[in-house]
């Protein structure tokens, strides 16, 4: 490089230096073309971390807490499942050296008389026979294994980080009561295990069993092998005996297994990541479309210069590349805030454990190559476009010819939309998680709708444009006349302006319609279905959080016993990773049939209440009416139960509609939960006073109770109920929206950049209005009625657009799964989106608007 | 990429065009017949050119005048190798490549022809040298090469001490004269100039047009066209067109002779136009 010598007053090495140096000289349209890039490449990123992290954290997991295991014995339903009986006969299998059985508990923290709320106070701990041999490999580092009643071992490093040494007294909220414990020493594991925040424990087996009412089970069973025997082998003899409903697992295999239950969140996240993405390079498309029709005459000269079609296609692609690179940098910077503020939502709104952020090499690289592909197939078409335009159409400025969209593009359009809107319809929401693949075929069909969305877009902004320009042109019938037929001069300008509105807010539309039907149909159902007076139920109940301990068998007669008590019956609910007779995840319900209709009005398809009951009690189940459909079966069908403890062949003697679980529910009186799976533990109950007039009464004495006795349960009403579910609902929606929020700016800053382009384009145009006399004030409004026209036209078009495919895939998740589903229309959701569309229009006016009025006429003019 | 001028198929084409001008030069070093170019369709068609016949000389300085549409830029276009003609052929050194792809054009406008635009047409972002330089760089080359040349040519055009201003900083005349060094960086062949003055004030085209006749005095052949009779007078001959065809030609050194002779074919045309 030294060598080469420079003509004086000359910088550049080679043709790639001229780009660099266009960039340079226009900051402000390089700086909103990065954005697109910055906030892509930092969504990308902030979830390949996200997901890497949540994935590591179970990985991390498995290899750490079963430190000697070699196989883990449990019940395929979930926990709590393998009887007392099935350890000495795993022990008396050969090959096995030992075996020691777990009872599982997670307890919160009681603090004074507060009970502690967030993972720094939540505690899984393990109930463990310590006599047995040591399978986790963890090691006492300080004081001793508990060996009296209420001795508790803590993990070190949390222990550390929430102040607690041996000797300490620690109170845990348990459902049969606080208890007091005492913190008898400090335990290793053979790795350090990171929870983001959830600590863990062990305790003797036989106050676990005490304190969660689980007598007679195992949670499971681990089982070191003898050394030189494999594994495999024991695990199939071990299977020989224990009989269909037990699993025997490695625990990498367990590790795998949770992962691949997270494979449909992941997907999500992928998912709107790559929508990021998508409205990204749309932006980088927009942008570098303005910069070819604005660099026409500079793209001519170097033509006439000998700059050949792929030297000026490169070029372009290359300034692209060199903003991408600057985006994508900034973007990983994002992407790691990004991925913090996620894992924190998915720690306290999911409750899942996320350890801190997992960094890696691999998902930069990922995150920075998409950043580029998506730079390329933006400004590839601009590039090819530029390198196309004849050398003399674009000296003589004639390159600019504004192009129409015509009939193929419609034709495209909807062979792309209709067929991804109904395909995406049908996977996408289709039945829980039902297999990465269909969830896949979901996004892959839902891509290739937006992009039909993308070519429709002028067929519906035009005219909607023209329809809102009428009143406009009325009032003001200069400037409302100019932003209109400028508008309608630069069709393509126009509606790729639009499509990144209607795109965006199309999402928004859909998310506020699925969120609205799913709230408003939920509180139809408990409305109507809700009999009792209260719900007793562990503190921040979920069917599908971290495994809740359940409630005290004492606590249901305590309540029985209370003066004003009616009916008292429990609901004792599994979830399982895979229900019977399909493979759908979903919870398993036991009620007693006998007590449940006091409780419950719930209308079963198969016979009157009384006539379902009385089957259930027979041993008949109640399927969840999409569940049923998905696994083709039919009341009179037979479905065959697989417990730990035996397997039976059930009838199906009713039907239900519900929203629980999305429909994947089976119910099962409280005999056969006990008989087939030896699950006896409540999970909530169902309370009602013996006479309205002593509902007020009995309120009172169950939070008495409650609060003095069951620090980690609460009685709840229906509205609060309701209250519940409609607030995980909207707190899961509101993840999405955040996601969703992102792609919303990068379509604002859209807007920005074409209404920037629009002015330098028109600048002589507006030099001739001001040399006409057009005040700075006409300028002005000329610059803001145009870009009201695009985005009110952006807003409308992308909220039909959101009302469509809300309506087509609300219908069939109605149609595949959820039969109980209603349509909302979220009117609050589109007023706000319509005045979001009046305020962008507005805002993104701004620069433009006083950049145009502050133009010199003269300069104007001359302006080339 | 090697570090060669004329790797390029016309790149060679041009060292030929170079040696065989030492020779004879007898034969017209530009050439096109019967040239025919219409825009548009229908109703709105326009013939551009009509069938022109036209040979340009190694050395010579011609002059291309005619009322606006009378399609004296089209045909410069079309010399220039940035339009085809719809019938007809153009020749350089007796080479055809009027039938060429868009790959070869480009070639031969990278290293046969110079332009020259009436509106400067430099790149803003690029100082005077680097504009100057800009055709080495947009044909590949490395710029060291012609580092020497650029700050020759800058000196020629007498703007010598303007090498590292902006194109915003530089007068009309002066950014001519850039465009002027930039169309002669690559010593090509021709160099085809359109309205060189036409955006210039009468002090500022007179330095430009003493310039160009100081390039071909020089043995630079120049295809210019003008709406000026006396930037015209400058070149040896001055072609007149009119509606698409040559309406006549008169050579070039007095500027009365050449507005008589405009003012005559303009006549002639409308006599024939009434008749």
């Amino acid at each position: 490089m030294s060598s080469t010598t420079l003509p004086q007053g000359a910088r550049l090495h080679s043709f790639a230096g001229v780009g660099l140096r266009s960039l340079r000289a226009r900051p402000l349209r390089s700086l909103l073309t990065t954005t697109g890039i910055v906030l892509g490449v930092g969504m990308a990123f902030g979830v390949l971390i996200l997901v890497s992290t949540i994935h590591s954290t179970f990985s991390n997991l498995y290899g750490t807490i079963y430190g000697n295991t070699s196989l883990i014995v449990s019940g395929k339903a979930s926990i709590g499942s393998v009887p007392a009986s099935t350890l000495p006969k795993v022990r008396a299998v050969e090959g096995v050296k030992g075996v020691s059985g777990t009872v599982y508990g997670v307890y919160r923290i009681v603090e004074g008389s507060t009970v502690g709320s967030g993972q720094g106070s939540t505690l899984f701990v393990a109930g463990i026979d310590f006599a047995g041999p040591n399978t986790s490999g963890a090691k006492t580092v300080a004081g001793h294994e508990p060996k009296r009643g209420n001795e508790i071992e803590l993990e070190q490093a949390w222990a550390k980080q929430q102040g607690y040494e041996v000797g300490d007294r620690m109170r845990l909220a348990t459902p049969s009561g606080t208890a007091s414990m005492v913190v008898g020493g400090l335990y290793a594991f053979q790795s350090s295990l990171d929870l983001g925040g959830y600590g863990t424990a062990a305790m003797p087996v036989a106050t676990a069993r005490r304190l969660t009412g689980k007598g007679g089970v195992w949670d499971e069973i681990d089982v070191i092998v003898a050394p030189g025997v494999s594994a495999e082998a024991v695990a199939r003899r071990i299977e020989a005996i224990t009989g269909p409903g037990v699993e025997v697992a490695t625990p990498a295999g367990k590790g795998d297994e949770a992962n691949e239950s997270l494979a449909s969140l992941d997907i999500v996240l992928y998912f709107f990541s790559g929508m990021a993405l998508f409205v990204g390079a749309f932006l980088i498309l927009n942008s570098f479309n303005m910069t070819v029709l604005q660099r026409i005459r500079e793209i001519g000269t170097l033509r006439a210069l000998g700059a050949s079609r792929r030297r000026i296609a490169v070029s372009i692609v290359g300034e692209a590349l060199i903003l991408a690179a600057i985006g994508a940098a900034l973007g990983l910077a994002l992407g790691i805030g990004l991925a913090y503020v996620l894992a924190e939502t998915m720690r306290s709104l999911f409750g899942l454990p996320v350890a801190s952020l997992d960094v890696t090499a691999g998902a930069a690289a990922a995150a920075i190559a998409v950043g580029l592909l998506a730079t390329v197939a933006g400004a590839l078409h601009p590039a090819l476009r530029a390198g196309r335009i004849p050398p003399i159409r674009a000296l003589t400025g004639g390159g600019a010819d504004s192009e129409r969209p015509g009939l193929r593009r419609a034709l495209a359009g909807l062979l792309l939309f209709l067929p991804g809107l109904a395909i995406g319809g049908l996977f996408w929401f289709s039945n829980g998680s039902g297999g990465s693949w269909s969830a896949l075929v979901g996004v892959g069909s839902t891509v290739v709708m937006f992009v039909g969305m993308v070519l429709l877009a002028p067929f519906v902004v035009m005219p909607l444009i023209r329809l809102l320009a009428a009143p406009l042109r009325a009032l003001m019938p200069a400037e409302g006349r100019l932003a209109s037929d400028s508008l309608r001069a630069n069709a393509m300008r126009t509606s790729a302006t639009a499509a990144a509105l209607v795109v965006t807010l199309s999402v928004v539309v859909v998310d506020g319609m699925m969120s609205s039907s799913f709230v408003g149909s939920i509180r139809d159902e408990v409305n109507a279905r809700f009999a009792r007076d209260f719900t007793v139920q562990p503190l921040d109940y979920s069917e599908y959080g971290p495994p809740s301990s359940g409630l005290a068998e004492s606590l249901r007669r305590r309540i029985a016993a209370l003066p004003g008590a009616g009916t008292v019956t429990p609901r004792r609910v599994v979830y399982m990773r895979q229900l019977p007779g399909g493979g759908q995840p979903g919870l398993m319900v036991a009620v007693d049939p006998a007590a449940w209709p006091k409780v419950d009005r719930s209308d079963y398809e198969g016979g009157s209440t009384a006539q379902v009951m009385a089957g259930m009690a027979r041993g008949g189940v109640v399927l969840g009416k999409g569940y049923a459909e998905d696994v083709g079966l039919g009341l009179g069908d037979t479905l065959t139960l697989e417990g730990a403890s035996r397997t039976r062949r059930a009838p199906v003697v009713g039907l239900l509609d519900t929203f629980e679980a999305s429909g994947n529910e089976v119910m099962v009186s409280l005999t056969t939960l006990r008989e087939v799976y030896g699950i006896t533990t409540d999970s909530q109950l169902a309370v009602n006073a013996s006479s309205p007039a002593k509902r007020g009464l009995l309120g009172t004495e169950v939070h008495r109770l409650v609060a003095t006795s069951y620090p980690g349960v609460e009685a709840v009403s229906n509205a609060k109920v309701k209250q519940g579910y409609e607030d995980q609902i909207n707190q899961q929606f509101a993840f999405f929206n955040a996601i969703i929020g992102i792609a919303v700016i990068v379509g604002l800053l859209g807007i920005v950049n074409t209404l920037s382009m629009s002015v330098i384009e028109r600048t002589r145009e507006i030099g001739v209005l001001r040399a006409l006399g057009g005040s700075r004030w006409r300028i002005r409004r000329t610059m803001l009625d145009e870009s009201l026209l695009i985005s009110l036209g952006g807003c409308l078009a992308g909220i039909a657009a959101g009302l469509l495919v809300g309506f087509v895939w609300i219908v069939s998740v109605r149609e595949s799964t959820l039969s109980a589903l209603d349509i909302r229309v979220p009117t609050g959701t589109l007023i706000a989106i319509a005045i979001l569309g009046v305020a962008m229009g507005t805002l993104a006016a701004i620069v433009p608007a006083r950049r145009a009025a502050k133009l010199d006429p003269l300069q104007a003019l001359t302006y080339e | 990429m090697e570090d060669g001028v004329d790797r390029s198929r016309f790149g060679r084409m041009a060292a030929d065009l170079r040696q065989s001008a030492d020779g004879a030069g007898a034969e017209p070093v530009l050439a096109a017949h019967a040239l025919k170019r219409a825009f548009g369709s229908g109703a709105t068609a326009v013939q551009a050119l009509a069938g022109v016949d036209l040979a340009v000389a190694e050395g010579e300085m011609v002059a291309i005048m005619g009322p606006s549409g009378s399609g004296k830029s089209t045909l410069l276009h079309i010399l220039g190798a940035l339009d085809r003609p719809d019938e007809g052929s153009v020749e350089i050194a007796g080479r055809r490549y009027d039938d060429l792809g868009d790959r070869e054009l480009t070639e031969l406008r990278g290293d046969v022809f110079g332009f020259v635009f009436q509106f400067f047409n430099l790149l803003p972002t690029l100082t005077a040298a680097e504009n100057v330089l800009l055709p080495a760089l947009v044909n590949g080359e490395r710029p060291g090469g012609r580092a020497a040349r650029v700050d020759e040519l800058l000196a020629l055009v007498g703007l010598g001490d303007r090498a590292a201003h902006l194109p915003t900083e530089l007068s009309g005349g002066e950014q001519q004269r850039v465009a002027i060094a930039r169309a002669l960086l690559r010593e090509p062949t021709v160099v085809l100039a359109d309205e060189p003055t036409g955006n210039l004030d009468s002090a500022s085209g007179a330095t430009v047009m003493g310039l160009l006749r100081r390039v071909v005095d020089g043995g630079q052949t120049v295809v210019m066209v003008t709406h000026d009779p006396s930037a015209a007078a400058l070149a040896d001959r001055v072609i007149f067109l009119r509606d698409g065809r040559i309406g006549g030609e008169v050579e070039g050194g007095d500027t009365d002779r050449v507005i008589d002779t405009f003012r005559g074919v303009e006549a002639g045309a409308r006599a024939r136009a009434s008749a």
